[in-house]
């Protein structure tokens, strides 16, 4: 069933529609305090492994700025990528009960994820043009012909 | 009973007569043997036939009692039929509950009923075995958690609702109407 099915079998009713500014917002937040308390957990994890097979002292694994950056970069991205590829939702737009939906209403192909990924994480400012967009579209929507819509009632 | 009065009756009409020809003839024995003896009514005679008399007649009476069935004569009686004759709602009504009630010292009862052993005897583990209190606290969470992630979404949509309508105004420009995505095609 497509959301315009399931909006005009009264399941959804006005749940449909172009998700705004705040949702957005808030449900990207939720996925960077996601990402963010997952990366603490990975290096408190290799740093307790570490002392147990190299001894004391206990210090956080760290490398360079660079290195880390494209770490927190790539897994981000495969982050999104995945869960707009096979949900339509990561977690931060389940919690605010949106997807993320290409111009006829189905779920991103892994490409179009990718690149929207990309997109979303090198300028995060491109979502505020959903404030402006007579669609509610972002930057990153208008370049990928995407929409991010309310969605209560689908589950993944 | 109607069938079994005649035959009733006839019993005690039969066991009168015994009895009233054993005090005839006792009669008749005394005064034969007063005669007989000229020793006068009161004398020693007319007591020796008083107690022969009285030996007789207790011997005839339990020769009576021991021909007649009782049982057989309890038998035949109808308890169905006297009790259909007895009105117990008359006397139901007759009892006075209130006043009974009244006697009764319901505190005294109480006070004998020993609480603590009855509360002994309860296995009330076995009681919170049978409660579900893990799907019980289960079904509350989630409820409540769905209650918040349901007005956390209401409330984002508010936002985004009030966003669009300072933007727009902003904007000099009609406000946006929510609508469906596009159909398939």
């Amino acid at each position: 069933m497509t959301l315009q099915e399931a909006g005009e079998a009264g399941e959804v009713g006005l749940q449909l529609g172009r998700a705004g500014l705040v949702s957005r917002l808030l449900a990207s937040v939720a996925d960077l305090a996601i990402l963010v308390v997952a990366g603490l957990a990975v290096l408190l994890l290799s740093a307790v492994l570490r002392y147990f097979v190299a001894g004391p002292p206990f210090v956080l694994p760290s490398a360079s700025v660079a290195f880390e950056s494209t770490a927190a970069f790539v897994v981000a991205t495969a982050y999104l990528a995945y869960f707009w590829t096979a949900t339509g939702r990561t977690p931060g737009n389940q919690l605010l009960g949106l997807r993320v939906v290409d111009a006829r209403e189905r779920r991103l192909g892994a490409g179009r994820a990718t690149l929207r990924a990309v997109l979303c994480l090198l300028l995060p400012v491109g979502l505020l043009w959903a404030a402006v967009s007579r669609r509610n579209a972002s930057l990153q929507d208008l370049v990928l012909r995407t929409t991010v819509v309310y969605d209560w009632v689908s589950r993944p | 009973m109607t069938t079994s009065a005649p035959t009733d009756s006839g019993f005690v009409l039969w066991a009168r007569l015994v009895i009233g020809l054993a005090g005839l003839g006792r009669d008749a024995v005394a005064e034969a043997m007063g005669r007989a003896t000229a020793g006068g009514a009161g004398g020693p005679n007319r007591e020796l036939a008083d107690r022969f008399l009285r030996a007789l007649t207790r011997r005839v009476v339990t020769a009576v009692l021991d021909l007649v069935d009782l049982d057989a004569v309890a038998d035949r009686i109808d308890v169905e039929r006297i009790l259909d004759r007895v009105d117990l709602d008359a006397v139901a009504d007759r009892i006075e509950v209130e006043r009974i009630l009244a006697r009764v010292d319901l505190d005294a009862v109480a006070d004998r009923i020993d609480v603590e052993r009855i509360v002994d005897r309860v296995d009330l583990d076995a009681i919170v075995r049978r409660v579900d209190v893990e799907g019980i606290v289960r079904r509350s969470t989630s409820s409540m958690a769905g209650e918040s992630v349901d007005a956390l979404r209401v409330q984002g949509m508010n936002a985004d609702r009030a966003v669009n309508g300072v933007v727009d105004r902003l904007l000099r420009r009609p406000a946006r109407v929510p609508r469906l995505p596009q159909p398939d095609g």
